[in-house]
């Protein structure tokens, strides 16, 4: 077989992905072990897909470190037949005390002291992991609670909204069905084409509301005014205040024949600047 | 403990670490933690796509590693490649549990929570090769097959069939795109 169009293939970098089946993958093997070439390749394949994982590493969090490694050092110390390293029992016990060393005498401690306190450090080290990781169980659950936490006030949150815009609308369509409630219909101006904010007016109670529709929002230290325009003259029927209110209250207003919104100074004027005259309808012609 | 020490002693070389490690010689987990704990949580967050399982995965992987060490034979690839797929089994487990669609139900909220966690951790990012590069060397196909075969554990079966595309080409584009890659870190 070729060797360097097996390498080309593609196959070797699939191999060191682990997307082979188990047989195709000894296939490799019993061709890597025989051939050099594809040994080397092997590496190199291996080595560009360190660098790009290492390229895209992460640090996860310090805590984790910890975990781990207590958790591999517990592990170790309580598993059978493997002491601690704090106490070396494996190492030979001198069948004599150990008098050649000038006097510094190894201090031996005697067989069953040295079980118990072997078993006292172990329960010790397999504790401390055990409060590792229980504190690191500690801190993930105090983790979902937090996102628990926030998606409930979230929620509530949305609650409340729908809740306060369900109410607006009911007020909008209980002011509709009050008997002789008027809708006006103010349509953009020149400066304005295509806003479109409308009125509900009741001309015997006087009530005026308004539905500010696609008024864009208005630049600083400036505020719409509504204006009722009744024979040639008009009323300040109100300042516009706020940006999403469903239908808003608006001055008591008597007699109208038309209404139209100007963008005035914050506080509003006492005449309409005309050239500022967003929208306008009249009273009667698109009810 | 010594080894929750951040271990200085980096200079060893992988076959002087897998030397230790078969040694059992606990101060070479501190070791390997520290040389590929990132890498190898890179490779678990994508596959995951949760921190919170990726940092289960890793930490069953490493107790894995440890416990299983004598199962890694040098011979047959790098330390890494061993290392990744031990992770890339522990994850694929994960994957196909009961639970994980569970957790990824946070995962928007979670995602949110963690960026904030996370814009304080940001590591020194000088000797990275900006993902950018790799991402502008990379033919879009290219990177889609990289990702299904080596991030996100995907057979090449698999990736045939989630692309629509011949094993054949799956093999070329594998091959194409490694030795981009190859060319980027040489």
């Amino acid at each position: 077989m070729d060797i360097n169009e097996y390498i080309s293939s593609g196959i070797l970098e699939l191999y060191v992905a682990g997307a082979l089946s188990p047989q195709e993958e000894q296939d490799v093997e019993r061709l890597a072990a025989a051939h050099e070439e594809i040994r080397t390749e092997i590496r190199a394949i291996e080595e560009a897909f360190e660098m790009l994982a290492r390229n895209e590493a992460r640090e996860p969090r310090p805590q984790v470190r910890t975990v781990i490694l207590e958790r591999i050092a517990s592990m170790e110390s309580a598993g059978a037949g493997e002491e601690p390293r704090a106490i070396d029992a494996s190492a030979p016990v001198p069948a004599t005390p150990d008098r050649s060393g000038g006097g510094a005498a190894v201090i031996r401690i005697p067989s069953r002291v040295r079980y118990m306190l072997a078993a006292s450090i172990t329960v010790a080290i397999v504790s401390s992991g055990t409060a590792a990781y229980f504190g690191y169980r500690w801190s993930r659950a105090e983790n979902d609670l937090t996102v628990l936490t926030l998606e409930n006030s979230r929620m509530a949150q949305r609650e409340g909204g729908f809740k306060a815009r369900l109410h607006q609308e009911q007020g909008y369509v209980a002011a509709l069905k009050e008997p002789g409630a008027v809708v006006v219909e103010m349509k953009g101006l020149p400066i304005a084409p295509g806003t479109v904010a409308t009125v509900v007016w009741n001309p015997s109670s006087r009530q005026l509301r308004l539905d500010r529709g696609t008024l864009p929002a208005a630049p600083a230290g400036k505020q719409y005014q509504l204006w009722a325009l009744a024979d040639g003259k008009p009323i300040d029927a109100g300042l516009v205040t706020g940006e999403d209110a469903v239908l808003l209250p608006m001055k008591q207003i008597e007699r109208a024949q038309a209404f139209a919104i100007t963008l005035e100074p914050v506080g509003g004027s006492s005449s309409p600047t005309l050239d500022a005259m967003y929208v306008m309808g009249k009273v009667g012609t698109n009810v | 403990m010594a080894e929750n020490s951040r271990s200085t002693d980096r200079a060893i070389d992988e076959s002087a670490l897998v030397a230790l490690l078969r040694a059992r010689d606990r101060s070479a987990v501190a070791i390997l933690y520290d040389r590929y704990a990132p890498a190898l949580y890179g490779v678990l967050e994508r596959l995951l796509r949760s921190h919170d399982l990726a940092e289960d995965a890793l930490q069953e992987t490493l107790v894995k590693v440890w416990g299983n060490f004598e199962s890694y034979d040098p011979e047959k690839g790098r330390l890494f490649t061993w290392l990744v797929r031990v992770a890339r089994n522990i994850a694929l487990d994960i994957f196909k549990s009961k639970g994980y669609r569970n957790t990824l139900k946070n995962q928007e909220l979670e995602s949110l929570v963690d960026v904030v966690d996370r814009q304080s951790s940001a590591g020194d990012d000088s000797d990275r090769i900006g993902l950018r590069e790799i991402v502008l060397a990379l033919k879009p196909e290219q990177q889609e097959v990289i990702d299904l075969i080596y991030f996100r554990g995907y057979t090449q079966d698999e990736a045939s069939k989630e692309l629509g595309i011949p094993l054949g080409t799956v093999k070329t584009r594998v091959r194409s795109a490694l030795l981009t890659i190859r060319k980027i870190f040489s």
